[in-house]
């Protein structure tokens, strides 16, 4: 037991802590060199990958027409039961459109199995991420905040061709 | 009885009856789309097709009778692959659109697919065009490129309905369902053929995109539109009825119910109008009160009156419990005036399920004692005793007595009390000083006699502000198992009714003779114990598919 050197046993250099405090500094002066990755958050926004699942959106094609067909799965799939959808009778070839659809925040979990399963690729995970409500109602988003232009989901969609 | 083999389970049969009926009988399921146990056999969809031992080549079960010693294999290599082939052919031009499909989630071909299907296709070509969206008659709409050209809505029409309205036109994969020129789809029974349509063909417009079926908690019941009782299921969601269907009970309604039957009955009980909560009137105003005070107040004022000067109007609309507790206050009160009104429609009747009396418990009514006692006034000398001042406190249990007829309207303006239990504003509520509200069938539990002496039970599939849809064992969606108050979804609205029995009960402790009735049930045990004709009968023993009274039929029955 008392024979063996261990590790911890620091010689007269090593108890000065010389040498580790040189190289802690090191470490720090090569660090201020490099380029800076914290971000200034609120006044910097953060600018997510393609693959990030922000809130749940609806995509509004460019005739000002969402493509959610009001099918309901992503209601059933939702495993946090976030989702409501009511649906009604269109003249429109689809035939059938959601006259309701509310996705309830507080409830969301960001799982993207909405998404999944979506078979018009209606519902798709935005980059939005700031989501702050003044109470529970105010956290239930209906279509006003739900749809979005195609074009502001290009990055999505694309992905999701790519990778689904 | 004779045997045969399916898929090595030996098991026993009738003579006469096909492979497929006595594999059903056994609890083997045999797919099939065009067989219907209640039509005649088509044999085109051949998706039922099984091997048979000693037989050269496959053959349809459902119209193949089973012989003796017969091998059947249901689940064999040939079976499996011939019955993916016959799926892969069907859906060639099947539409791929369940999402916006309403039969998606109870669709044959949905099923079948999943479990028979090879989940791709061979076809490259276009899918046959055909109509879409066409009104069919006044409650249904086809989609023609759906349909699987089962035929099971023509033979409907033709054997069930007995009216020769729909067809096949064109041939081959052109071929596509109407109706004959000039004519309508428009029998009594015709959105039977929604249900047993396999596909999402035929729709029903009432409740087209209203919500998925997987969304729905369905609850057993009874149809409250005519004397037959068809076994119904109610569909809620969001504590609100969304369709009726028909429950298979072969001494009943079989499979069937009528187009007024599963639309127009369930309508009032999420309508704008109902009643909900109790009322005075004061100062020629109905005024909503609480319970107590309004209870408080029709203990009194009954008291004011000698029991010669009251009649109790009872339903054949509300449940034998219902009317017999109201029975049973009427004579602890001494009176004798009890009856109820008939509402029938003279030849609107027809040998398949309509019956022209159009309430659901008539027969029930009279057994349970809603009917003058000795010397007591029936429902005419009632309405005389009004006239000529004789009546002064008229108790009004779920009946409209005023839309009856002129000499009612009339004839109210004479009494001095009318206290009414409804569930939704009429006539007689407006007149009312008193209005209880009364639960509808679709909110409590209870038992209607049909014409046939037959006794059904109802179960609440809605919830009140009384009963709760955990706590009272209420069927429960998966919306209703995981939401909380907060959820939009689960914020439909509860009326605050009670069925009319629990208010005599609440009634009766103000007027110093308690009814100790908690439940619907010890109501009806204290009937079988008091009534022959409810003898050796609980809610178990009725059950899903009723017991037939042992009572003399009417003469009309």
């Amino acid at each position: 037991m008392s024979g063996q050197k261990r590790e911890k046993d620091l010689n007269i250099f090593g108890k000065l802590y010389i040498p580790e405090i040189a190289k802690g500094m090191a470490l720090t002066l090569k660090n201020m060199f490099r380029p800076n990755v914290t971000l200034q958050y609120p006044e910097v926004k953060f600018e997510p990958p393609a693959s990030y699942r922000g809130r749940p959106v609806l995509v509004q094609e460019n005739n000002g027409v969402e493509r959610c067909v009001a099918c309901g799965l992503c209601s059933r799939v939702c495993p946090a039961l976030a989702i409501e959808v009511q649906a009604s009778e269109t003249e429109l070839e689809k035939e059938r459109y959601p006259v309701k659809f509310e996705i309830n925040m507080l409830r969301c979990i960001f799982c993207g199995f909405c998404e999944e399963v979506c078979p018009e690729e209606a519902i798709v995970m935005s980059k939005e991420y700031e989501l702050v409500f003044k109470n529970r109602n105010d956290a239930i988003f209906g279509k006003d905040k739900l749809l979005i232009p195609v074009e502001n989901l290009k990055d999505r969609l694309e992905f999701l061709r790519k990778f689904k | 009885m004779p045997t045969l083999t399916v898929d090595g389970k030996q098991i026993e049969f009738k003579q006469g009856q096909t492979i497929i009926e006595a594999a059903r009988f056994a609890g083997i399921e045999i797919p099939h789309f065009c067989w219907h146990p209640s039509l005649s056999i088509s044999g085109n969809c051949r998706v039922c097709l099984v091997e048979i031992e000693k037989m050269p080549k496959l053959a349809i079960s459902c119209s193949t009778y089973a012989t003796e010693g017969m091998v059947v294999h249901t689940h064999s290599q040939k079976t499996v692959e011939a019955r993916n082939a016959v799926m892969e052919f069907i859906l060639i031009n099947h539409p791929l659109d369940c999402p916006i499909c309403d039969e998606a989630g109870e669709c044959k071909l949905q099923e079948y697919a999943y479990v028979n299907g090879k989940g791709e296709s061979r076809f490259e070509e276009i899918k046959v065009r055909k109509e879409k969206r066409v009104q069919l008659g006044p409650h249904i709409k086809f989609d023609g490129e759906r349909c699987i050209s089962c035929s099971r809505c023509i033979r409907f029409s033709d054997e069930i309905a007995k009216k020769n309205q729909l067809t096949f036109v064109q041939r081959g994969d052109k071929v596509t369902i109407t109706t004959f020129p000039g004519e309508s789809f428009d029998n009594p029974y015709t959105l039977n053929t929604t249900d047993i349509c396999p596909v999402g063909a035929l729709t029903n417009q009432d409740f087209r995109f209203k919500s998925r079926v997987w969304e729905m908690s369905k609850t057993d019941s009874i149809c409250v539109g005519c004397s037959r009782g068809c076994n119904t299921e109610v569909w809620v969601r969001n504590n609100e009825i969304l369709r009726l269907t028909p429950r298979h009970n072969e001494d009943v309604n079989s499979y069937w119910m009528c187009d007024r039957g599963r639309l127009e009955t369930f309508k009032n009980v999420n309508a704008g109008d109902r009643i909900d909560g109790t009322y005075i009137r004061r100062e020629g105003q109905l005024q909503k009160v609480s319970w107590g005070e309004a209870l408080n107040v029709t203990a009194k004022s009954l008291k004011d009156y000698k029991s010669s000067e009251i009649a109790f109007i009872g339903s054949a609309y509300a449940t034998c419990e219902d009317n017999y507790v109201l029975a049973k206050f009427a004579k602890s009160l001494g009176v004798t005036n009890i009856d109820f009104a008939d509402h029938i429609i003279p030849g609107d009747q027809d040998d398949i399920l309509i019956r022209e009396d159009k309430t659901p418990n008539s027969l029930g009514a009279e057994l349970v004692g809603v009917r003058p006692v000795a010397s007591g006034m029936n429902f005419s000398a009632i309405l005389k005793g009004i006239k000529e001042g004789k009546i002064k406190a008229l108790y009004v249990m779920e009946e409209d007595v005023i839309s009856l007829d002129k000499e009612w309207q009339s004839a109210i303006g004479n009494l001095d009390l009318l206290i009414v239990h409804a569930s939704n504003e009429n006539k007689t509520t407006a007149l009312a000083d008193i209005v209880f509200p009364a639960s509808t069938f679709a909110e409590k539990n209870g038992t209607f006699v049909n014409f046939q002496g037959r006794v059904q039970r109802i179960r609440p599939a809605v919830a009140t502000e009384e009963m709760d849809r955990a706590l009272d064992g209420m069927e429960m969606s998966r919306w209703d198992k995981f939401g909380t108050g907060f959820d939009r979804w689960m914020q439909g609205h509860k009326f605050d009714s009670k069925p009319s029995w629990k208010i005599f009960v609440a009634l009766s402790q103000l007027l110093g003779f308690k009814m100790k009735f908690n439940m619907a049930e010890e109501v009806f045990a204290e009937m079988s114990n008091s009534n022959s004709a409810f003898k050796g009968l609980d809610y178990d023993v009725v059950g899903k598919h009723g017991a037939q009274l042992k009572i003399k039929q009417t003469a009309n029955a």
